[in-house]
């Protein structure tokens, strides 16, 4: 075999070479980005990743600061008809826990794909006092991964997932049953 | 600022996809928080707000799966040049192996005069002129 066929051979695997390893770092990349958006979601027992919320009210929120609680996350939007009477009761239960549970539990609620007018309205027609923010990008809802609302997810005081609704709560009671299950158990974990 | 008009609101709304949504554009979409999304691009146009700003917003809000094609910015990047680079290297690699046909075949013929056989062939053949 001659020199030049020799050479154009390296030429050819070389190419060859830098093509598949292109093709396996767009691969990569296209992993990667993947995984970044398509997140599992959260099991119960499991530790959703931290979040802030920065509120209506200009206040800034941050999970890993609420460690010691029972945080009840409410997923809701103005133009969810079923949150309408859901946030009904869960501002009930929020007033219930400030005065039976004073600093042990705290609801968040969270405005999903809403606009920020017609997320303050409905905060404002129904009441709410609880502290309520925008989902900004859709980052809180991603972790979560929330595709309806109203949605609710209940933490334990170590941020473990102990309890989800997927839809609305039909009364008081049970949203009590599950921040006071969610309370005892975080009492005998605590012991 | 006048009122803006349906068209104009639809021309900004028809850019953006409904965030509850599968690909509906937000001019399109019949859902009650769609209509809440185009009162309020109608406000922001009356603000005399630019294109570009109620998008910004609107990204900025509900993420870039409001946008009809995914922002040229960090990894999103492989998927604008990934393509393009790939079939430019497909092309040098079809070409430097076509370029290298027709040498094969020069190579060939000088390795035929090298050959013993054929040398002495030619050798009997000069005798013979």
């Amino acid at each position: 075999m001659s020199e030049s066929t020799v050479k154009d051979h390296k030429t050819v695997n070389l190419w060859a070479i830098v093509a598949i390893a292109g093709l396996v770092i767009v691969l990569v990349l296209i992993g990667i980005r993947l995984l970044q958006n398509d997140a599992s979601p959260v099991m119960i027992g499991e530790q959703p990743r931290d979040f802030s919320l920065s509120t209506y009210t200009g206040e800034v929120i941050n999970m890993t600061d609420l460690r010691g609680k029972v945080v009840v996350v409410n997923f809701w939007a103005s133009w969810c008809t079923t949150c309408v009477e859901e946030s009904v009761l869960l501002e009930e239960a929020w007033q219930y826990y400030q005065t039976a549970q004073p600093g042990r539990v705290i609801f968040l609620g969270v405005a999903y794909m809403d606009t920020e007018p017609a997320s303050r309205a409905f905060l404002d027609q129904q009441g709410i006092s609880f502290p309520s923010g925008p989902d900004l990008r859709g980052e809180i809802s991603r972790i979560y991964q929330v595709n309806s609302v109203p949605e609710t997810f209940i933490l334990d005081t170590e941020g473990n997932l102990r309890h989800l609704k997927i839809g609305p709560y039909a009364s008081i009671n049970e949203i009590q049953s599950a921040v006071d299950a969610t309370l005892s158990f975080s009492i005998e974990a605590a012991q | 600022m006048p009122e803006p008009s349906d068209d104009d609101v639809n021309r900004v709304a028809s850019q953006l996809y409904c965030p509850i949504c599968d690909n509906v554009s937000l001019d399109v979409c019949p859902l009650e928080a769609c209509q809440t999304w185009r009162d309020l691009i109608r406000e922001q146009l009356a603000l005399g707000w630019s294109e570009r700003e109620i998008t910004d917003y609107f990204v900025a809000q509900y993420g870039d799966r409001v946008l009809g094609a995914p922002p040229a910015r960090g990894l999103n990047w492989v998927l604008y040049l990934a393509p393009p680079a790939l079939i430019l290297l497909g092309l040098i690699i079809l070409l430097s192996k076509l370029r290298r046909q027709p040498q094969k075949q020069r190579t060939t013929g000088d390795l035929d005069i090298d050959d013993p056989y054929l040398e002495l062939v030619d050798r009997d053949l000069r005798k013979l002129d």
